[in-house]
């Protein structure tokens, strides 16, 4: 790690900054790890209800294995601050990730097996939506949105 | 129930029932529909149930028959005026079926998944909180 390396040196500070940077460095990834818990939780509850076909009595598709790989990527790439989604499926197999405020201020992204997030926002009487191509990253178009959310 | 034999164009004023059978579909904090739960896919249409000339008990009973039919639990259902689903392209059309003389669909769903998702939204927002089957609210 960078910030780490710039610590080292033979001084007793230098080996004392050395030791509380990795310290503080390990708690903020076990922090992250464990905050993202509930939505991985929440991503194989949804995963165990819909993995096979009929899961919303309409005649759902399946969601697929990679869908769900997809998805634990996005959460578990999030950036840190970002709020954690509410995770669901819609009947074409795809699984949605959703921050909402209330029903007029809302961002729905839906992860595909293909590698494509599809996603539609409504705030108040405007909506966005669009498609964006995914590579294990939430797109900043996508991450503006989750932040216009929760700014309001 | 509607008359199999003489079944009405559905109009704007009219009430329709959408069956939850998927827990994700509602959130449990303030029992509000999620947007997935107006999703039109696999068909290019949305399956509803008019209100019109049914009881309250009526009602429940098609979600209660869909639901055993399809082995799943029936959570509740979201009640959504039929002018609230005129949007862009979208309209709802009386569709009876054998067992159901009320049932109508949503039609008119555009062909991009983005699209679609953003009416899902509107309709989501226009529907009524959900609604708990009899045996268990």
């Amino acid at each position: 790690m960078t910030t780490a390396l710039a610590f080292r040196g033979n001084s007793q500070t230098a080996q004392y900054l050395d030791g509380a940077n990795q310290a503080m460095g390990q708690y903020f990834r076990e922090s992250i790890a464990f905050g993202k818990q509930s939505a991985h939780d929440e991503l194989a509850t949804i995963w165990e209800e819909c993995k096979e076909s009929n899961w919303d009595g309409y005649n759902a598709l399946p969601v697929q294995t990679a869908t769900l790989r997809n998805t634990y990527v996005l959460i578990e790439r999030l950036p840190l601050g970002y709020p954690l989604p509410s995770i669901g499926a819609e009947p074409d197999g795809n699984l949605t990730l959703e921050w909402y405020l209330h029903s007029r201020w809302i961002v729905s992204v839906s992860v595909s097996p293909e590698g494509i997030l599809y996603y539609a926002a409504l705030f108040g009487n405007s909506d966005i939506r669009g498609s964006e191509p995914y590579f294990d990253e939430m797109p900043k178009p996508i991450l503006d949105l989750i932040q216009r959310v929760h700014i309001a | 129930m509607i008359s199999p034999n003489d079944v009405p164009p559905v109009e704007d004023a009219e009430l329709l029932a959408r069956y939850v059978m998927q827990s994700s579909h509602f959130r449990r904090s303030d029992f509000t529909v999620k947007p997935n739960l107006f999703m039109p896919h696999p068909y290019q249409e949305l399956s509803v149930t008019r209100h019109r000339d049914a009881t309250e008990a009526e009602i429940w009973q098609v979600g209660q028959d869909v639901a055993e039919h399809r082995q799943r639990t029936l959570y509740g259902r979201a009640d959504i005026r039929a002018l609230d689903c005129n949007i862009d392209s979208l309209k709802v059309v009386a569709k009876p079926l054998s067992n159901n003389s009320n049932h109508a669909d949503i039609e008119g769903w555009p062909s991009q998944k983005q699209d679609q998702k953003a009416i899902a939204l509107k309709l989501a927002d226009s529907a009524n909180k959900l609604i708990h089957p009899p045996s268990t609210s």
